[in-house]
């Protein structure tokens, strides 16, 4: 199975083509203008809204010392995987992400089941993120239904999307861009002395559950940081992707772990974690509770309205994130080839990003929330597998780091890449305490994926010409890409 | 006919945002971390504190490392890829 890869008439002429300066181009394929600004606005737009709600589960499971360590193991393994996705994303340049990286170095089978989960992990989140913005829309104004606006949420931010990748993620910029700024004036204000921080919290609610809690919370760690890695899925769309895809994922990984650290700090100290089943551990909108708590008008608005954009940023980045998985599946008939169309005039994959449509809606209205959330967890750590083991076999099958093939090295590799592998194995295990029904679906459902689309695509799998479809030279063992 | 000055001070925008985002995540880890250990920590043996520094080192050291790498890899493409075109 190693390096086995699938050749497509599309992928090919699409790629051929592509000279060794990137440049502006506006081939028949997706359109390349994206800068890293854009990079940042997808990674962070997605992850962000975890840190305003989602991540105090770590709270009730282990208390303010193992919401600390989940965010400390969560973030050094999210650190690893964007990394390694820095690295794959500016050497590959194409919109599967995952996909192609499991396509292109490990085989159709994992490629199938990533570029699956990567769908399912987007999707599922976008569904949540929609719920949420009806709920809060409704809490405003009591008259609205959630129903009718989870579908137009949902609808509005598809034509977004459908209309153009540049416009959406400029609205994603400015919506994440405000919600961040929220949480740093939040937290400057407390340590600064504009309201009154309550340390004796910190002891109090250390460990409510004792050790054992402190791991269980690890399961809960990835909210603060899951979905990074779809920032280098824009990379096909990059002006320049071997610039804007490491500094633009690195800069939103710096934002995630600087946000997820104020945030734990601003929480703890101002709402009572000391019973696990009340106060901040069961929290719906800590961070804009926490912000209640302080009593200043100012943040309360604030905070309110960066919970707002950042469900909004997120649902409309996840759409961006898993139309472009669909659409590469779709390019190399992993599923109907249907949907690989581009767009003549808005050059997106449009009906990949309408396709997102009633998928989403069936998960927004399957009625389990935080079954579909869980789901989008699990998918996100098979991702978190799949992602190292692509680099490690990218290194291995090109060891020599030519700017052609690898514009971006990634530091101390492969090592990293390991080491993420085990964390997201640990944190994948720990779903058995309260998850092992949801986590044994996820991973048979998958299971059953890699099966299928490995005999699917075995008439696929042929000879694969580095040159002509990279403009790579050929593998250092060159033998296995004919398996 | 390559805009020297233009590469330059594109690098040096770069260079500014990688070192300021650095500096961010030393002092605004650090300083989370501390303070909730100093406050919170005498609630567990000491050698899970390792287990606190060690992830804590990895987070900001590994990232630290991996940005720099960004910086070297723009200085070292700049002109092949015409990054700042």
């Amino acid at each position: 199975m190693a390096g086995g890869v699938i050749d497509s008439p599309e992928i090919s002429a699409h790629k051929k083509s592509e000279p060794l300066v990137e440049e502006a181009t506006e081939s028949p394929g997706l359109v390349k203008t994206l800068r890293p600004y854009h990079v940042w606005a997808l990674g962070v737009g997605i992850v962000l809204v975890g840190e305003y709600m989602g991540w105090n589960f770590t709270i009730a499971k282990g208390g303010v010392l193992g919401a600390l360590l989940a965010m400390l193991v969560a973030g050094t393994m999210y650190v690893m995987i964007s990394l390694c996705a820095s690295e794959l994303g500016s050497a590959t340049k194409l919109a599967g992400g995952p996909y192609d990286w499991a396509r292109l170095f490990i085989g159709p089978g994992a490629a199938g089941s990533v570029g699956l989960a990567v769908y399912m992990e987007f999707i599922a989140l976008e569904a949540a993120d929609a719920i949420v913005v009806a709920f809060i829309a409704q809490e405003i104004f009591p008259e609205l239904q959630v129903l009718p606006v989870t579908l137009l949420v949902i609808a509005t931010l598809t034509f977004i999307n459908y209309r153009g990748v540049v416009a959406a993620l400029t609205l994603n910029f400015f919506m994440t861009a405000i919600a961040f700024i929220a949480i740093i004036l939040f937290f400057f204000s407390g340590t600064f002395g504009a309201f009154e921080l309550h340390p004796e919290n910190l002891f109090q609610g250390a460990v409510p559950n004792g050790l054992i809690g402190l791991f269980a919370a690890l399961q809960f760690g990835p909210w603060f940081f899951l979905g990074i890695e779809g920032a280098a899925m824009c990379a096909e769309e990059c002006k320049k992707p071997s610039r804007a895809v490491p500094l633009g994922q690195q800069a939103g990984m710096i934002t995630l772990l600087v946000g997820a650290a104020m945030t734990l700090f601003v929480c703890t100290m101002l709402l009572d974690s000391s019973v696990p089943a009340e106060g901040l551990g069961v929290s719906v909108y800590p961070l804009f509770e926490a912000a209640q708590a302080s009593g200043l008008t100012i943040l309360i608005a604030l905070l309110a309205l960066g919970t707002l954009l950042t469900c909004l940023s997120s649902a409309n980045g996840c759409v961006c994130d898993s139309s472009r998985s669909w659409f590469a599946l779709s390019r190399d008939h992993f599923v109907s080839n249907w949907f690989s169309s581009v767009h003549p005039k808005y050059q997106t994959p449009y009906k990949a990003v309408i396709f997102t449509m009633p998928i989403a809606i069936a998960f927004a209205f399957s009625g389990y929330l935080d079954q579909v959330i869980t789901f989008s967890i699990v998918s996100g750590l098979l991702c978190y597998v799949l992602i190292p083991f692509s680099l490690i076999r990218f290194r291995k099958m090109f060891p020599s780091h030519i700017s052609k093939v690898r514009p971006f090295v990634s530091p101390l590799q492969p090592w990293i890449a390991w080491f993420a592998m085990a964390i997201a194995i640990v944190i994948m295990s720990t779903l058995f305490w309260g998850y092992r029904y949801n986590l044994l679906f996820a991973l048979v459902f998958y299971l059953i994926a890699y099966f299928y689309f490995h005999n699917k695509h075995k008439k696929y799998m042929k000879h694969f010409d580095w040159q002509k479809e990279m403009d790579w030279p050929n593998p250092s063992h060159h033998e296995v890409s004919k398996e | 006919m390559v805009n020297k000055k233009k590469y330059e001070r594109g690098l040096q925008k770069d260079t500014y945002l990688i070192v300021g985002a650095i500096l961010l995540l030393i002092l605004v880890e650090g300083y989370v971390v501390y303070t909730i250990l100093s406050h919170a920590g005498p609630a567990v043996p000491s050698w899970i504190m390792g287990l606190y520094v060690f992830f804590f080192l990895l987070v900001v050291g590994i990232e630290i490392i991996g940005y720099w790498q960004v910086r070297h890899s723009l200085k070292q493409h700049m002109h092949e890829f015409e990054y700042y075109e």
